[in-house]
């Protein structure tokens, strides 16, 4: 049980490692780069909008779908 | 004796060329060959079976397109010598690197889950139980990483892009019409003229030709090999080699279910093989072991792509220069995403339907977001030097770039939503 508490940790301390190392972008953003990030933040947003509508009206309907 | 000194010299030059290229060749190749995957294979035959040659024309299209993105990765891996994962990090901060290694992650895990649906229908045809087929991968798998060494595992790869090319002699085995064959070189509107399902081949076509996962591993693997910025040239002439292996490969697919299985509802490149049994055993050989091949190169590409991306961002030990006891982690991750993926495959009743459903999408999700990413890097002077875009390249890669995001944005809500066409 420990070996297993002690592997999280050491997981979720990694991840707060990379969150630090990279929490700032090292690139000088130009006007026309910081336009495309935004418009790749709407663009996902529609998209993950799209996926969950369609898996919640699958998942009501019930037709997930199994192997044949 | 000037001609015979001077075309002994000409000979000396090709083959110092051809020895230098034998050495830096591999990542090109390898990523291009992998992605006529299973999923990619079984496009092609639908593709030949519902328009005969009428749209071989348009995969011509597909190895500029795949080209132009891949080498790309070229550039930005000899010159940054980070992998794309790491380079997202780095450059856009931690939210835009969790989103890309997180999506990536997924999207990878369900890819590799439909190679091993298309390796297990392969040898189905044979005769062989899945469970005996997902042994038999995993043994492949495990062996050419576990070697210690890049070039062996790069040679192996090689070899298995080499039994890829198994569609060239099946399609000479079925004798198609030459003059038919020319003709769909020529653009032309298939029979029948636009309908919806045409619409539909040719953005799965294009869906086909670059994934999110291509883009992730090819860096990584120039990085991993050690590519330098003296070698770019030659990564550029490796790319291009397998750009044009890749259309070939489809083109001969096409050709095989196009001259054969014209008109037939063929879904899937396994039902394919099985229905040139009777036709010809040999084609239909051919073909089932060119899936297999296919879903297991795709299958090793797809997961090191993964192992790669995580490695990087967590600082663990990440070539496959590395024994297993240097980068124990590494080598986890990429047999923890084999075994997980031909897991799913064994279980009874599960999902496989939603799951290729949603590979698809997801891997839509990803895409946009790596090329953004590609072509802002690769714009930058302060990371890309000389090597950053010149002005004919970025007409041509934001051209590309916008018209993939466009039409696999499409081709993803036509699978979310299949009726929205009708």
């Amino acid at each position: 049980m420990g070996k297993v508490f002690n592997i999280f940790r050491g997981f979720f301390s990694a991840v707060r490692d990379v969150n630090k190392k990279y929490k700032q972008p090292h690139i000088k953003m130009s006007r026309m780069a910081s336009f495309s990030l935004f418009m790749l933040r709407v663009y996902l947003f529609f998209m993950v909008a799209i996926l969950l509508f369609k898996f919640i009206t699958l998942a009501v309907k019930g037709g997930l779908g199994v192997a044949p | 004796m000037d001609l015979i000194s001077s075309t002994y010299y000409d000979i000396r030059r090709v083959v110092k060329f051809l020895k230098i290229f034998a050495l830096v060749a591999g990542p090109g190749i390898i990523v291009m060959v992998a992605d006529n995957d299973a999923g990619g294979i079984t496009t092609y035959a639908v593709t030949g079976a519902q328009t005969g040659y009428s749209l071989l024309w348009f995969m011509v299209l597909m190895g500029p397109v795949a080209y132009y993105v891949q080498e790309m990765t070229v550039r930005l891996g000899a010159v940054t010598k980070r992998g794309h994962a790491e380079a997202i990090f780095y450059s856009f901060g931690s939210f835009w690197g969790w989103f890309s290694l997180l999506d990536l992650v997924l999207t990878d895990w369900m890819t590799m889950i439909t190679e091993f649906i298309g390796m297990t229908a392969a040898l189905s045809i044979f005769g062989v139980s899945p469970v005996v087929t997902v042994l038999i991968c995993w043994g492949i798998m495990g062996f050419m990483v576990l070697q210690g060494h890049y070039w062996t595992w790069e040679k192996l790869a090689l070899l298995f892009c080499a039994i890829n090319m198994i569609y060239i002699p099946a399609a000479f085995l079925i004798h198609p019409s030459v003059k038919e064959v020319l003709h769909g070189f020529i653009p032309h509107m298939a029979a029948g003229g636009f309908t919806n399902n045409l619409f539909f081949l040719l953005m799965a076509n294009i869906g086909t030709t670059i994934a999110p996962w291509m883009i992730f591993f090819q860096q990584s693997t120039v990085v991993d090999k050690g590519m330098q910025e003296k070698d770019i040239l030659w990564g550029k002439l490796d790319t291009l080699v397998g750009s044009i292996l890749t259309v070939v490969a489809a083109i001969v697919v096409i050709i095989v279910t196009g001259k054969v299985l014209f008109g037939q509802d063929i879904e899937s490149a396994a039902q394919a093989a099985i229905a040139l049994m009777p036709v010809n055993k040999y084609v239909g050989t051919l073909v089932a072991i060119g899936l297999f091949d296919a879903g297991l190169l795709g299958a090793v590409c797809i997961s090191l792509a993964s192992s790669w991306a995580f490695g990087e961002v967590f600082g663990w030990a990440h070539s496959l220069n590395h024994k297993v006891r240097e980068a124990k982690w590494f080598y986890a991750y990429y047999f923890f995403d084999l075994m997980l993926a031909g897991t799913v495959v064994l279980i009874p009743h599960a999902p496989l339907v939603l799951i290729t459903l949603f590979v698809q999408v997801a891997a839509t999700v990803l895409l946009p977001a790596a090329l953004v990413f590609l072509i802002i890097l690769l714009n930058n002077g302060e990371i890309m030097g000389k090597y950053k875009n010149n002005r004919r390249e970025n007409i041509i890669n934001i051209s590309i770039v916008a018209a993939l995001i466009v039409i696999s944005t499409g081709y993803s809500l036509t699978i979310v939503f299949p009726n929205i066409l009708k």
